[in-house]
């Protein structure tokens, strides 16, 4: 009898990403819940381990033309262009609704200029409710040629280095998946002070109209996500588990439970859901439902089992 | 395509729009946004245009199959208040059906599209309008050119025409024409949009178009799928 009863335990699945504690390990990926009232109607905010909010800098960003989405098989390439309504107004227009939940708030920012990645983790920091950051290091660099931050691994300690020395909140490094060692740049992150680091943003991409010989997007270019990137990211995080000590957050075309375990198991602690969250508005809660039910199914009684638990 | 929803939904506005997917094989990926095109206390009807495999896959969805949707979404038509003009450009005549049932016997309809296979439901927009008037690219029915054409001529001749507010849905170079001809009589006018669309929860950011606005550069970009995907056709701007 009693082998019954904990058998029918509730597995746990809280975890600790730094000196935040999530209930659970599953999070939204910034720019695909909004500022997390478009979802509320469909879902129990307070279920989430953590909601990552879509992508702010100091101005406000009107973001690129349009066409500025197009499908791909199993997935989708994006050029939003970061528009976002500026990190005043979600302190003072969307913050206080988050406020309400017990569910973490992650704030995702980015800046064109080093001084306005400084002054975007300054704003964040002091605002009421914000209990972590994610720096976008995938955009580029105003005062270097337009060069992505994040993929050289100097302009990467650079921005890191100081954005560390001006918040004391956990802070998260999103990392860009189009450089050639992943493990490196986790590296440089994690000397630079980052107290965890997230994987994988998009992979840049591009399609083509072959009868009017164009761009499909107005933007050229743009970042492929979904489930056909799925294996990429896994790779990417099972590479970044055996370059660093700090914990990672998966990412890149979760799906479902199993796809979530996937990460898990190559070293990730938390994962993220991105593109599916446009498929299924509920996709984050069926994927912590369905952890919890393999779990209970596979007797396994703490989701800290399964991460990095790779057999080789 | 009819559909029953197995769960308790809400009754949509005129102009509202779902999201739908038959297949769950991610290929593709996304749903789909179709305009509500007839509903009771039953069923949902939409009525579309098969453009790709989204669309196609719907299309040969058998009786008894289940489908995934979200809805009913976005801002649908400000209700007319008295008699009112629809001009209807080919598939569009899908999203300003449900006007034409809920105010009976109010409309002016004017119904264009490339050919009379493509004249969708006309006998049926017919019976429900005061009058209609009818043009095909090929003239194989009604008026040969265009349906604004048709539109213009009627605001010509009936002043009183220029009162009414008109109610429309088609392809990206009727808007613009339409916008010239609201624009020279001070008429007011309602669109509704399309545009590739993602989430169709106001998430993904991708389906905006260009907005007036007193903002920099004289326009904000707003989601079809939330502000929309009716606007007033004035504020529209196209590259």
């Amino acid at each position: 009898m009693a082998m019954n009863s904990t058998l029918f335990e509730k597995p746990n699945l809280s975890v600790r990403i730094g000196s935040l504690n999530l209930k659970n390990p599953v999070m939204t990926a910034s720019g695909t819940f909004g500022y997390g009232e478009e979802y509320s109607e469909f879902l129990d905010i307070d279920r989430l381990g953590a909601i990552v909010v879509k992508g702010l800098s100091i101005k406000p960003k009107k973001g690129n033309p349009t066409p500025r989405i197009i499908e791909t098989p199993a997935g989708m390439l994006n050029a939003i262009g970061l528009q976002n309504i500026g990190i005043e107004t979600f302190i003072k227009d969307k913050l206080p609704f988050l406020r309400q939940f017990s569910t973490p708030v992650i704030v995702n920012f980015f800046g064109d200029t080093i001084d306005e990645y400084i002054k975007s983790a300054e704003t964040l920091c002091d605002a009421k409710g914000v209990q972590a950051l994610e720096m976008n290091v995938s955009c580029p660099n105003k005062e270097a040629g337009w060069c992505i931050f994040g993929t050289n691994p100097e302009t990467l300690r650079q921005v890191v280095s100081v954005v560390r020395k001006v918040t004391h909140l956990p802070l998260i490094v999103k990392l860009s998946p189009n450089v050639t060692d992943i493990g490196l740049m986790a590296r440089v992150v994690e000397d630079s002070g980052a107290d965890a680091i997230s994987l994988i943003n998009t992979i840049t991409g591009m399609c083509v109209d072959i009868v009017q010989r164009k761009p499909l997007l107005a933007n050229i270019t743009g970042g492929l996500s979904g489930p056909a990137i799925r294996p990429i990211a896994v790779r990417m995080v099972w590479e970044v588990s055996k370059a660093v000590k700090i914990p990672i957050i998966g990412m890149g075309g979760i799906m479902t439970y199993k796809d979530a375990l996937e990460f898990f198991i190559v070293g990730a602690k938390a994962v993220a859901i991105g593109t599916a969250n446009f498929i299924n508005p509920c996709a984050t809660i069926d994927v912590i439902d369905g952890i919890e039910k393999f779990m209970l199914e596979q007797k396994i009684t703490d989701i800290n089992q399964i991460i990095g638990s790779l057999r080789i | 395509m009819k559909i029953r929803p197995l769960a308790e939904t809400i009754e949509p506005q005129c102009g509202q729009f779902y999201m739908l997917q038959s297949c769950d094989n991610y290929d593709p990926l996304l749903k789909r946004p179709l305009s509500i095109f007839n509903f009771d206390e039953k069923y949902l009807q939409f009525l579309f245009r098969i453009k790709g495999k989204g669309t196609s896959y719907l299309s040969k969805v058998k009786a008894g199959d289940i489908i995934h949707l979200i809805g009913p979404l976005g801002n649908g038509y400000l209700e007319p208040k008295g008699d009112f003009i629809i001009v209807a450009g080919g598939i569009g005549i899908a999203s300003l059906m449900p006007l034409l049932v809920k105010f009976r016997k109010k409309a002016i309809l004017f119904f264009g599209a490339r050919n009379s296979n493509e004249l969708l439901m006309v006998d049926a927009a017919y019976d429900m309008a005061i009058n209609s008037y009818v043009s095909t690219d090929d003239g194989s029915i009604g008026y040969k050119g265009l349906i604004t054409d048709l539109l213009t001529d009627f605001i010509k001749s009936n002043h009183y025409s220029k009162e009414l507010p008109i109610y429309c849905c088609g392809s990206i170079p009727m808007f613009k024409t339409l916008k010239s001809i609201i624009e020279r009589h001070n008429m007011t006018c309602y669109a509704s949009i399309e545009e590739y669309m993602a989430c169709g929860v106001g998430a993904c950011l991708g389906c905006v178009v260009k907005i007036k606005s007193d903002e920099e550069g004289g326009f904000s970009y707003k989601r079809v799928c939330k502000e929309g995907p009716v606007f007033n056709l004035r504020d529209l701007i196209w590259q």
